[in-house]
């Protein structure tokens, strides 16, 4: 049996539509014959058969398949599919609407004893063997299954590089001035702010002024944007990492921000957050700022547009007349979903930001 | 300087890389280079491990000085404010 694979149609597509089968389910084929149509966003796409043999059609019309992903089989002989349609009828996935499972990935999952459940974990329509050895591959080297929390963190990025196609923009944003009014902020205010406050809270002031950044944008390209403001933070203190979500902070002073952030810290640190905390989220930040750390490009988390990143507090010397000054500076990254925005829309954003967090007054707002 | 402000100095210095006689009477975020938003988290994390006590929400916003948060501990450990 060799498996018909949708191929790898483009680099702009992660995955393309079964548009028709050109052969029935049963039909003799020679290799190289036509035998489906597929489409992308491009293009239309002629599925040659792999080998000459059996066609056995499993994908469905009007269906979306990611590359790499098996829609149907050729056999020798009508034994092989027989065997192969009567594996597949003992899978009670399949059975029950769920992925469709190879015949070769159903008798690996026979040999390993795998759950239905487990098998489902692998999230695909179809699965394939070697989709089952990867979900092996742990226990059968005697390594521990990722805990909950992670495998959660594993299908958001999963999901987010399959659907995703991002683009990224990096701004250099001079905060010598914000630091030094962060210091005097703080004792007036009597108040832990910190630059990674100031930055969140900045950011909510834009929603208005570039909404494709604030929003979910849904599989059929309809966005839906928000004024509210909803950012999500990204918080580690090596407890697993969550993003918690600042309500409305276009309507919060950066005191009210800051202290919600600060409650955010210790739950991230109690490890006490309700999933009311982490849901909601227009726009979400990546803070990195380990000493250090330049930048870490993130991804998007689906459904919004964008995620921003921060790295730590970098310093330079540059040239201010003729007298050397030191500067203190940040990088801040753009990570945006190429389908709602253009560079030219990221450039702008990002400007945007940097204005604010290089003109300290916007603290007394 | 109170056995608590010391065990507290003796913390940040650990925390924040610097030698404990290097820190003010009146330090505080930002004039200490490593005690930013990050650090100030580490920081909250050591001071519960030595002294055995546990911050509050409200706590972690308002430990902004040296003396802050000596009163503060002192508070928790049961002394004089």
């Amino acid at each position: 049996m060799i498996e018909i694979i949708v191929p790898t149609i483009n680099t702009n597509d992660v995955d393309a539509v079964l548009r028709q089968w050109v052969k029935k389910a049963g039909d003799r084929v020679a290799a190289g014959e036509l035998i489906a149509v597929l489409e992308t966003t491009k293009a239309s796409y002629e599925l040659e058969s792999p080998a000459a043999g059996i066609l056995e059609a499993l994908g469905e019309e009007g269906q979306s398949y990611a590359f790499g992903a098996a829609i149907g089989a050729i056999h020798s002989d009508e034994a092989s599919l027989l065997a192969a349609r009567a594996a597949r009828q003992a899978a009670p996935a399949a059975a029950s609407g769920g992925p469709v499972i190879t015949a070769a990935a159903q008798r690996l999952i026979d040999k390993l004893g795998l759950t239905p459940q487990q098998v489902a974990a692998i999230r695909k329509r179809v699965i394939k063997e070697s989709d089952v050895q990867a979900l092996a591959e742990p226990s059968a080297g005697g390594g521990a299954q990722l805990s909950a929390q992670q495998q959660t963190i594993a299908r958001t990025v999963g999901r987010s590089h399959a659907t995703i196609p991002d683009a990224f923009l990096l701004q250099k944003i001079d905060v010598t001035a914000a630091l030094t009014s962060l210091i005097a902020y703080r004792e007036r205010h009597k108040a832990m702010v910190g630059l990674p406050d100031l930055l969140v809270w900045s950011v909510a002031q834009l929603t208005g002024s570039f909404p494709m950044f604030f929003g979910q944008l849904d599989d059929s390209l309809a966005m839906r944007t928000s004024t509210a403001g909803n950012i999500g933070v990204t918080m580690d203190v090596g407890r697993g990492l969550y993003v918690p979500v600042l309500r409305e902070a276009s309507s919060l002073t950066l005191l009210q921000a800051s202290a919600q952030l600060s409650s955010f810290r210790m739950k991230a640190l109690r490890n006490t957050f309700e999933a009311a905390d982490l849901a909601g989220g227009d726009l979400s930040i990546s803070l990195n700022t380990d000493e250090g750390t330049v930048l870490v490009k993130p991804i998007i988390l689906p459904p919004q547009t964008c995620m921003l990143s921060v790295g730590a507090v970098l310093k330079e010397l540059v040239l201010a007349g003729t007298t050397l000054i030191e500067r203190s500076y940040v990088l801040l990254g753009v990570t945006y979903d190429h389908r709602a925005i253009n560079g030219f829309q990221a450039g702008a954003f990002a400007r945007a930001i940097k204005s604010l967090l290089e003109a300290p007054e916007v603290l007394e707002r | 300087m109170s056995d608590v402000t010391e065990r507290i100095r003796s913390e940040m210095a650990a925390v924040f890389g610097v030698a404990a006689a290097d820190i003010p009477a009146d330090a505080a975020p930002g004039r200490i280079e490593k005690w930013n938003s990050l650090g100030h988290m580490q920081l909250i994390v050591a001071l519960e491990e030595a002294f055995k006590i546990r911050f509050g929400d409200d706590d972690l916003i308002r430990l902004v000085s040296l003396p802050e948060i000596t009163a503060t501990v002192t508070r928790k450990l049961g002394g004089q404010p």
